[in-house]
């Protein structure tokens, strides 16, 4: 029944099983369990709450949709977070290298993306 | 070791603590994950998502490189190729960044892109980890310790 070839993938397979009875054993008496009673996931609320009433344009229009947590101060960038704190500045450090490699991964994809057929039929006819 | 391999191997990590950061954040039922503890799970996500993206510029860079020199020679463990499993990593991971950076950046000024977002991003987490599992069976020879080839070249 079982492939020999297959087998470290079985053996994988039952170290993971046997880690994920441990947290669940560790987790069994965490208060916050009850909150596994909530069904839906995060999308899943957040679509249902936002994107019933929201129309095509809403998705690239910034701030058509009032946020609750950026009226009362306590969005991602003001409120509760220190804002002089490592936490921030790690934040600012992360943003920008993620604004700075953006471009440069759309622009390789594209190139590979025309690049990488055109490699492909020359393999095929040599 | 081969630079290919290495970057393989960097991947697999990155990609399993994003898959297990994601999933604990991603609603009350998968806490248990990372044990209810979602604010060390986001900045976890945070951080491993960065050097998930660097490691996505390392790889296109390299591919770019080695058709520019035109570099024929095959790398198996490349993460991301024109066809098969390496061309579906490749799109997955676009799409993963490019909802990820809207999550990111617009998390507060725009709530039905974001809600958009992280629906597809939640949505293509679960085929993803599906997909690695899969690849893990298809690989799994990969998984075996060389001691034959030790043995013969002794």
């Amino acid at each position: 029944m079982f492939n020999k070839q297959k087998r470290p993938f079985w053996q994988l397979s039952s170290v993971f099983a046997v880690i994920i009875v441990l947290v669940l054993a560790l987790s069994w008496s965490n208060r916050a369990e009850n909150a596994a009673q909530m069904d839906a996931s995060m999308a899943v609320m957040m679509s249902n709450e936002i994107l019933d009433s929201a129309t095509i344009p809403d998705l690239f229009t910034i701030g058509t949709i009032e946020s609750p947590e950026a009226l009362s101060g306590n969005g991602e960038h003001a409120g509760h977070h220190d804002q002089s704190g490592t936490l921030y500045a790690i934040h600012l450090i992360t943003t920008g290298l993620l604004l700075f490699t953006l471009p440069v991964i759309l622009a390789g994809a594209l190139f590979l993306a025309i690049v990488w057929p055109n490699s492909s039929k020359r393999r095929k006819t040599n | 070791m081969k630079f290919d391999f290495i970057l393989h191997w960097l991947w697999a990590l990155v990609f399993s603590i994003l898959a297990l950061s994601g999933i604990a954040m991603a609603g009350a039922k998968y806490g248990w994950v990372m044990q209810y503890d979602i604010a060390t799970a986001d900045i976890v996500h945070r951080l491993a998502a960065v050097v998930y993206v660097l490691l996505t510029v390392i790889v296109i860079l390299y591919e770019i490189i080695r058709i520019l020199r035109r570099d024929k020679t095959k790398k198996p463990w490349l993460v991301f190729g024109p066809s098969g499993y390496g061309l579906f990593t490749f799109i997955t991971t676009l799409i993963f960044i490019v909802t990820g950076a809207v999550i990111w950046l617009f998390m507060d000024s725009n709530h039905a892109a974001t809600a958009f977002t992280l629906w597809i991003h939640e949505k293509l987490t679960y085929l993803a980890v599906a997909s690695v599992i899969w690849h893990i069976y298809m690989k799994s020879h990969a998984l075996k310790w060389p001691k034959n080839k030790e043995r013969k070249a002794r």
